[in-house]
């Protein structure tokens, strides 16, 4: 009796108290593998994404350069068809980390000639957005396009 | 006389006997006790072993986890970051190019019906928080046979899934002729969506 109660119980108690403490924290473990999955899954996420963010930059200038721009889409204009009847910047505005400049074509031809236009306005290597459109019929298979065009860059020469 | 069978021997010699007896009782009994006790120790001390060695595998993986978990919620921090910086980025992206929605709107177009105007114009409102939502908005201005065509345009247009919120804004007869103006407005469905849960 004095060997149970002097040895052989607290013993008892100490092997309960740690097999609880083993269960417990392999119930909270069981998730581990499916954790450490979406950590990797995560991590590989991550990267990408930043590649990609980092790609995006490479693409707006640290200036407007919409001379560059003008250039490029009048000659496209011209190659596709199209009579450019003007072409006009307005204000530059800035938004936080980027500026925009909007740009306001105005064009004639087929219609054709102004999908092929807005095709090269979209394979253009810079971010732009073509914020606001207008096709107008004329006649025939003619049409007036005007295009409002924002032409994004960094503000204060990021990239 | 002593009967054959009587006890001949004599009462302390029976009194020895059962002493002994006594005595061997007792010593198996607390041979018993003793065995029983040292096997139970033997046992536990097997036992508990076993679960050290399981609590330092444990330990082991517990800690390995924790360092696990700090470096889960720094990549959760890494991506929150870089989800946020591209959605910056993309809210100054088109996030349907625009020669797309030229297609899908003159190819669903049925071909006893002409279009005179597309417009699309691109609206912005900050709602809570800051948070910018894009709706680009597009209104088609044709010219078809009849009414039917008006509606087989518009569902044309809705299949593509590429529209949304397609209403027709008018529909009404041209001069004396048997044909039909109509007017469309839809919205473009913005299909790049970054979502991203918040960190608790």
């Amino acid at each position: 009796m004095s060997a149970w109660a002097v040895a052989y119980n607290p013993m008892n108690n100490a092997i309960h108290e740690v097999a609880d403490e083993i269960r417990n924290r392999t119930t909270l473990l069981e998730h581990y593998e499916e954790v450490n999955a979406q950590y990797r899954e995560l991590r590989a996420l991550t990267k990408m994404l930043e590649s990609a963010t980092a790609e995006a930059r490479t693409r707006i200038p640290s200036q407007p350069d919409a001379e560059q721009w003008l250039e490029s889409t009048s000659v496209a204009a011209r190659d596709a068809g199209l009579l450019v009847r003007s072409v006009t910047t307005s204000g530059q505005r800035i938004e936080g980390e980027f500026g925009i400049l909007p740009v306001d074509v105005n064009v004639f031809g087929t219609f054709e000639s102004v999908y092929i236009l807005l095709q090269h306005l979209e394979k253009m290597d810079r971010i732009t957005r073509v914020d606001r459109m207008n096709i107008h019929k004329v006649k025939d298979d003619l049409v007036e396009a005007r295009f409002i065009v924002h032409l994004l860059f960094a503000n204060g020469g990021g990239s | 006389m002593k009967h054959p069978f009587d006890d001949f021997l004599p009462p302390s010699y029976h009194t020895q006997r059962e002493d002994q007896r006594v005595m061997k009782m007792g010593f198996v009994l607390v041979a018993i006790v003793s065995i029983a006790t040292a096997a139970a120790f033997a046992s536990s001390l097997n036992g508990w072993r076993g679960l050290l060695q399981n609590r330092e595998s444990v330990s082991t993986r517990w800690e390995d986890a924790e360092t696990r978990v700090i470096a889960f919620v720094r990549a959760q921090k890494e991506m929150k970051d870089s989800v946020e910086e591209s959605a910056v980025i993309e809210q100054y992206i088109a996030n349907t190019p625009r020669s797309l929605i030229l297609w899908e709107v003159t190819q669903s177009l049925p071909s006893d019906s002409v279009l005179h105007d597309i417009r699309l114009e691109t609206r912005m409102r900050v709602e809570n928080e800051d948070e910018k939502v894009i709706t680009e908005l597009l209104t088609l201005l044709g010219m078809a046979s009849s009414d039917a065509s008006v509606s087989a345009y518009i569902d044309s247009l809705s299949a593509s899934g590429r529209f949304h919120n397609i209403a027709l804004m008018y529909s009404q007869q041209e001069r004396d002729t048997s044909k039909r103006n109509f007017s469309i407005q839809l919205e473009v469905r913005q299909q790049i969506t970054l979502a991203m849960e918040e960190i608790h």
